[in-house]
């Protein structure tokens, strides 16, 4: 046979394309669960450490269960709907809080091994390079920050990628995020004002500070009604 | 079979340090020990299947796409050991990131389908692959080695520089860690390799 005609090439890549696609295929669908298990556990031990829980990652589904009592999705009035709050894309809510489209927000209720009750809250935004995300946990107060996790896609190392840094993570517990209903936290540049609700942002980050600051300042005005509503509930 | 086949990429012919091939890896994931081993044996598994397969398809190859059929045939295995990584090693899967999928551009793999597997029985070819693909591990494990004890004071996270050196002032050289050190390392690995195999030196 003729290794040079076109008809030969042609049917040659065709199969061997097609053979190497089925393969592909059978093993993505193979491997599919077990991968999706791997980033559902990440994200799980993100929303942990968030509120100050750090194990081994085989602990963390079983953590989890133990540590969140219950989860849940609010819309923007502060009322509950239907709907899987750890499978909620928190990109699509941003994307439709920008559009001014209908959001929900996913709301964990915690309580930690000494007994201590803390809420869970996500925010989503953009940093410098990429998106930047995270997870905030409020004291029973529902004012005061217990604890945070971060986390970015692409932003620079040494300097916005600083954000996840647990020294950098850690100034975060006790300050006050809200006051008289409104968000009062910020990341700042340069100095800090008021020690009670302002973190230092990262030096030569400033763009990725910011947008931190924006990230978590935007996500709290949305979850303020629902905040409302639970402390007039008690 | 002749022993040149898995003995020459070993160390005379070392795709890294002779041929210097594969570099850019070879920078970015040393900076652990773990992740150093699991880019080699990715490497290795990846160069060995691909070029028995290259080799066996050897004879029905066109020549006019014979690049673009060897890249499918890599392709093939860098997607599956990517998949499989990120299926059961996770956590190493997210530190190696981009590499594994970079592999493909690694140039001893295509290297040694063109230069060896296409003009070679397939068990031949499988073996001088699996070899280079351990001639680069070598180096990579070696590399991490150094690395990682005189960076971060660990062996695969363990550690081995005892607490009591650090309280009497030693501190880890960070300049280790980042990606410059590893270019003077490799340099230094090569600089030895040649002042014991003579013939490598310029005239």
């Amino acid at each position: 046979m003729n290794r040079n005609s076109n008809t030969y090439t042609i049917v040659y890549s065709t199969i061997l394309v097609v053979i190497v696609a089925a393969v592909l295929a059978f093993v993505s669908v193979k491997l599919g669960p077990t991968q999706q298990a791997n980033i559902d556990n990440e994200k799980k031990a993100a929303l942990l450490a968030a509120v100050g829980v750090n194990v081994e990652d085989s602990q963390v589904s079983k953590t989890f269960d133990q540590v969140v009592n219950d989860a849940f999705l609010v819309d923007e009035a502060g009322n509950k709907v239907e709907g899987d709050a750890f499978k909620t894309d928190l990109k699509t809510q941003y994307d439709n809080m920008r559009l001014g489209k209908p959001f929900v927000l996913p709301v964990y209720e915690c309580t930690l091994a000494n007994g201590t009750q803390v809420v869970l809250l996500s925010a989503y935004g953009a940093g410098l390079w990429g998106p930047i995300w995270g997870y905030i946990s409020l004291e029973k107060d529902l004012e005061t920050i217990h604890g945070v996790s971060f986390a970015h896609q692409g932003e620079t190392p040494g300097l916005g990628a600083e954000i996840v840094n647990p020294k950098f993570m850690a100034k975060f517990a006790g300050k006050k995020a809200i006051k008289d209903g409104a968000c009062v936290f910020s990341v700042v540049k340069g100095e800090v004002k008021d020690e009670s609700c302002q973190v230092d942002g990262i030096t030569g980050a400033t763009l990725t500070s910011r947008g931190l600051s924006d990230m978590i300042g935007s996500w709290f005005e949305k979850y303020i009604p629902y905040l409302n509503k639970c402390k007039v509930e008690e | 079979m002749d022993s040149e086949i898995w003995k020459k990429p070993l160390f005379k012919g070392n795709p890294v340090t002779v041929l210097v091939l594969g570099i850019c890896s070879a920078l970015a994931v040393t900076v652990q020990l773990k992740g150093a081993c699991i880019m080699a044996l990715s490497v290795m598994v990846v160069t060995a299947f691909s070029s028995l397969f290259a080799s066996l398809l050897r004879n029905t190859i066109p020549n006019r796409i014979r690049i673009i059929v060897q890249l499918v045939i890599v392709a093939l295995f860098v997607i599956l050991v990517d998949q499989i990584l990120k299926a059961y090693v996770y956590s190493v899967s997210k530190m190696l990131s981009v590499y594994v999928g970079l592999i493909i551009t690694n140039c001893i793999i295509m290297g040694r389908i063109e230069a060896y597997a296409l003009g070679n029985k397939p068990l031949d070819s499988f073996v001088d692959g699996l070899f280079n693909g351990m001639g680069y591990g070598l180096v990579l494990v070696t590399l991490a080695f150094f690395r990682e004890l005189l960076g971060s004071g660990t062996l695969f996270g363990w550690q081995i520089i005892p607490e009591s050196w650090y309280a009497a002032g030693y501190l880890n050289n960070g300049l280790m860690i980042m990606p410059p050190m590893a270019l003077i390392l490799i340099g230094c690995i090569i600089w030895i390799q040649r002042s014991i195999q003579k013939d490598l030196q310029d005239k």
